[in-house]
């Protein structure tokens, strides 16, 4: 690390369901990363990326639960948990049945979101 | 203007790393500086020197090595993503008591710290790969 003091407004956006393949597990690994090194990280969940939202996720004993390590955001310090979709009665779904505490997002706002971050990482 | 590239796709199936080497060669072109390359999922499958393309396709791997070396561009693999694709250094391959290792010798094999590290030296990061 050549500056330290050097701060990134990061957003992740996830677009992929959760285990399916690696993309969301890898996703979130860097997010938490990057938070763990005091950069400041956003999430964004979006087109099938809601399904990483689904409560009552069922894995086998060979399988990390997602939703429980998404759950860690907060002990990272990552507060900002944001939905997107454009289906609106999924998304209602999604927001409702998800343990997280998330900001349900229209298209207009998506846009101002990623124009406020310094980098984008889609997952 | 500082960039980092990340590439998440594999050399063969998608257009992506193809699509990141023709975006690098386009930055070096025109004055740019590539801060770091990093391979990510299943980007890290083009730093297998092992890859044989059939006659006439592109080989990843050894144009992106090709590249780095005329350049002087330093390629980083996620060392967890590359572990369990079965890309592997010497050095690992030694550790974990591997018979062979299948990397080009100039890559490194990293943490995410060395993701993180780009994404905050880098003006501009771009994913390649969804």
């Amino acid at each position: 690390m050549n500056n330290p003091q050097i701060e990134k407004n990061l957003l992740f956006i996830f677009r992929q369901t959760p285990y399916g393949n690696e993309r969301a597990k890898e996703g979130l690994d860097a997010a938490l990363a990057a938070a763990a090194f005091d950069q400041k990280v956003s999430l964004l969940f979006a087109g099938d990326g809601l399904w990483q939202l689904c409560s009552h996720q069922e894995v086998s004993s060979t399988e990390k639960n997602h939703l429980k390590k998404l759950s860690a955001c907060t002990l990272y310090g990552i507060e900002n948990l944001y939905i997107y979709n454009e289906d609106p009665v999924f998304t209602d779904w999604i927001s409702r049945i998800c343990p997280l505490n998330c900001t349900v997002l229209d298209r207009h706002s998506v846009q101002n979101l990623i124009s406020k971050h310094d980098h984008v990482l889609v997952y | 203007m500082k960039f980092t590239l990340v590439i998440q796709s594999s050399p063969v199936n998608t257009e992506g790393s193809l699509t990141a080497l023709r975006f690098a060669e386009a930055l070096i072109a025109n004055n740019q500086q590539i801060y770091r390359v990093f391979l990510t999922s299943d980007g890290v499958l083009n730093t297998s020197a092992l890859t044989q393309m059939p006659q006439g396709e592109n080989n990843l791997p050894e144009l992106w090595h090709k590249f780095a070396k005329d350049n002087h561009i330093e390629i980083v693999a996620c060392i967890s993503a590359a572990l369990k694709r079965g890309v592997i250094n010497s050095a690992e391959a030694n550790r974990y008591q591997k018979e062979s290792s299948n990397m080009f010798d100039d890559t490194v094999l990293a943490g995410l710290g060395e993701y993180v590290d780009a994404l905050k030296e880098s003006d501009r990061v771009v994913c390649f790969g969804v």
